[in-house]
């Protein structure tokens, strides 16, 4: 039954500034993104975006919350009209071989009454001492045109990086 | 088998979808507790490369309050770095652990023996069937109990540090042995195959 079914559209793999997902058919009443994701940007975690339709406007809002780096002091944030919506929290170059669980649902995606809306969470432990992501995240495309592209911004995806593209009828 | 152990093999995936799209979303196997005296899950016998994603969702009574712990592949040594951040009613929490022999996937601090307090979670996982070192992440909601006057979420992680570890078995036990799991306790294991069927 294709309703239970998480269709894989698109995997993308390995080094690349960014991942773009394009072509993306009508027709999904929401979509997925799940993956193991690290960049490869100088530092210990990066905070990476979502866009729509190559729209790199000032067309989005987005929120998060939850720990990450090596601190115990819980991360809130919110903006409006920004050029991307949180996609979620990865490690970067510091940690070696240590990707991200990264899981994120998007809905009003081929709903023309309604805004692109994505929920999902980032995690990876890191230790007692370590860096470590456990995230919250989220974010709005305000515009109500059916989904045919997603892209990434500010991920640059390391080598071991792997994150596929599903959708739900 | 030590005692208290309570093994599930699965010997074959269920479900068909059969929609030839693939991405079928299935139940892999899982495993309900049957008596008084178990205090560790454990599911096995699935085959990882049928699958390119995995969920658990599970669920116990609690009669026995203790910290319900995760392992993968039967893996007790010291692979696991872990973090976690919990709320209680209006108080919050956060852990990290490196080089720990296990992923704990809920706090049940202040609890005791008698208080009741049912818990479920979810646990999801990636990169558990290529060569790179897996992350799992847990979600979990400990309801509350009126001994401690807590109730619990807790969002957790771990990544196991060894490569090339495709996922071949879990478990699932109480961090305090002598409290068994409840007749009922559920573990239920569901997948994305890679093609379809």
């Amino acid at each position: 039954m294709a309703a239970n079914n998480w269709i894989p559209i698109q995997t993308i793999s390995g080094a690349a500034t960014e991942y773009s997902f394009t072509s993306i058919p009508a027709g999904y009443k929401s979509l997925i993104l799940k993956g193991n994701l690290q960049s490869a940007t100088t530092g210990y975690t990066v905070e990476f975006y979502l866009r729509c339709n190559g729209d790199t406007g000032y067309n989005y809002q987005d929120s998060d919350f939850g720990y990450q780096l090596n601190t115990t002091s819980l991360r809130t944030n919110g903006a409006q009209s920004v050029s991307g919506g949180t996609g979620g929290f990865v490690g970067a170059s510091y940690l070696g071989d240590w990707g991200s669980h990264v899981e994120i649902h998007m809905f009003g995606v081929d709903n023309t009454d309604r805004y692109t809306t994505w929920a999902g969470t980032s995690a990876v432990g890191g230790g007692g001492n370590g860096y470590n992501v456990t995230m919250f995240g989220g974010g709005i495309w305000q515009n109500t045109a059916s989904i045919t592209q997603i892209d990434t911004l500010a991920l640059n995806a390391n080598a071991n990086s792997t994150l596929t593209l599903y959708g739900r009828k | 088998m030590p005692l208290g152990a309570f093994k599930a093999t699965v010997l074959g995936a269920a479900g068909s979808g059969g929609s030839g799209e693939g991405g079928t979303f299935e139940w892999i196997g899982g495993a309900t507790v049957s008596d008084s005296t178990t205090n560790s899950i454990n599911i096995s016998g699935f085959s990882a490369s049928d699958y390119q994603e995995w969920f658990f969702r599970w669920s116990f009574a609690g009669t026995n309050p203790t910290d319900i712990n995760f392992r993968a592949n039967s893996d007790t040594g010291t692979n696991y770095y872990s973090n976690e951040w919990w709320t209680y009613n209006s108080n919050g929490g956060a852990n990290g652990l490196s080089s720990h022999d296990q992923l704990r996937m809920v706090w049940t601090g202040g609890t005791s023996s008698g208080y009741a307090a049912p818990v479920a979670g979810i646990v999801s996982v990636s990169g558990a069937n290529v060569s790179s070192k897996p992350s799992f992440e847990t979600l979990t909601y400990r309801s509350y109990d009126t001994y401690s006057g807590y109730g619990t979420f807790d969002f957790g992680t771990t990544l196991r540090a060894v490569s090339a570890a495709v996922l071949t078995s879990v478990d699932f036990f109480a961090q305090t042995p002598s409290n068994y799991f409840d007749v009922g306790d559920t573990v239920q294991m569901f997948g994305v195959k890679k093609t379809s069927d």
